[in-house]
């Protein structure tokens, strides 16, 4: 009973709590009947979507290595960042939301996965780990996959900086979209450029 | 993709990375999120219809039983097995609600961009946190029935020690097995999700002073 009680909270498909807030949002209806609030925020959308998209799909891999399920993960992004346009009140930056709602939603599906969960790490735990199991990456397509692999196995606020700094965000960013303090930005950063280092220089692709 | 990248690079070998595109029409998601909220509605109207199978068939029972299944046939035993499938109906009712309140996680609150991606991780893991503490109300009532239902046998076998382990000692050993293994594994999860909210939270405050 427990165990099914547990598939049911790792299972993606009890939606309903999250879903009222669709259910009561005036923007869900016939597309048809359309209000000039469903135009921001559709416009809204539009911007985004077309400003972020690639950096969105991106994000959307450092959460999930199966194409299938990532271009569902990528669906349900941009819905909900859609709806999310609803309620958008310039209190932060279009890209600050944005990144927010993505990691959110992206994070929500890392804490599904429970038996991925258990095993996560934190960057700390990686750069202590030792390097012997580091392969050669010869090409760019390899060393994207290492990449990508590395940023699977760490913890949901680990992996949301590592994003953030190899999309090329200053640490101020990563601080508005996380919520950490600078120092510890700093501290992190610090070490994620340590472990890429360790990773790409001296194990990974010139190691051949 | 540019052919030729600093192969060192991992900036410059995540920003050139493939990608897809899945930009969607504000129609097409408007059309998703409602073929979604049907789905869900269904969903909870299936969930509905077994909680009330459920509680019939023991409502049923409970109509018709006039003997002890097992074990003495004392006017005690008798309501004993009537109390625990009165629970356990009530139970089956009940058991749509609670799953509902506690197990079914929210996607994504509407308010969830205006916190910061910390505090939405910290909100998510206290909500499983909860859910594990609450998980023995929503259980309770369902044990506390069947072994209401099964107490008459038990008595019986008081008299007869040597009974009693031949027809219970299969699912003793069973729980001896079973229930320390479940609590160890529970704490431990319980342990090390408690020691992320912590660090969390030293996160929060720290960037709040």
């Amino acid at each position: 009973m427990l165990g099914l009680l547990e598939s049911c909270e790792s299972k993606d498909y009890l939606i309903v709590r999250g879903l009222e807030s669709i259910s009561d949002n005036p923007t869900v209806r016939r597309p048809e009947a359309i209000s000039s609030r469903d135009v921001s925020q559709d416009s809204l959308y539009e911007q985004a979507a077309d400003t972020y998209g690639s950096a969105l799909d991106r994000l959307a891999r450092a959460y999930e290595l199966d194409p299938d399920a990532r271009r569902d993960l990528l669906q349900e992004i941009h819905l909900q960042l859609w709806r999310s346009f609803a309620s958008f009140d310039q209190r932060c930056s279009l890209r600050t939301w944005m990144y927010r709602v993505a990691h959110n939603v992206a994070t929500g599906h890392v804490i599904r996965q429970s038996r991925v969960r258990n095993k996560l790490v934190s960057i700390e735990d990686i750069e202590t780990m030792p390097g012997s199991d580091h392969e050669v990456a010869a090409s760019q397509t390899q060393a994207l996959e290492r990449l990508s692999l590395l940023i699977q196995r760490l913890k949901p606020l680990d992996r949301q900086i590592i994003v953030s700094y190899l999309e090329g965000m200053d640490a101020s960013s990563i601080g508005e979209i996380t919520g950490l303090s600078p120092a510890n930005i700093a501290m992190k950063v610090h070490r994620i450029k340590t472990v890429l280092k360790r990773w790409f220089d001296e194990g990974g692709l010139h190691a051949k | 993709m540019p052919s030729e990248l600093p192969m060192n690079d991992p900036r410059n070998i995540w920003q050139n990375q493939p990608t897809e595109g899945c930009k969607m029409s504000a129609d097409q998601l408007r059309l998703k999120a409602q073929k979604r909220q049907k789905g869900v509605r269904s969903q909870v109207l299936r969930d509905a219809i077994g909680g009330v199978i459920v509680s019939v068939f023991f409502a049923w029972n409970l109509i018709k039983v006039n003997h002890v299944w097992w074990g003495v046939d004392h006017p005690l035993s008798l309501w004993s097995t009537r109390m625990g499938l009165g629970l356990l109906s009530l139970w089956g009712l009940a058991l749509p609600f609670l799953i509902y309140k506690w197990v079914w996680p929210a996607r994504l609150a509407p308010d969830a961009p205006l916190n910061t991606t910390l505090q939405w991780y910290r909100s998510q893991l206290e909500k499983g946190r909860d859910f594990e503490r609450n998980v023995w109300l929503l259980l309770a009532p369902c044990f506390l029935g069947m072994a209401m239902v099964l107490v008459p046998a038990l008595i019986s076998s008081l008299g007869n020690p040597r009974e009693l382990l031949q027809n219970s000692l299969p699912l003793f050993v069973l729980l001896a097995i079973w229930l320390p293994i479940f609590l160890y594994l529970r704490k431990r999860r319980r342990g090390r999700r408690q020691q992320e909210i912590e660090q969390l939270r030293a996160f929060e405050r720290e960037n709040a002073a």
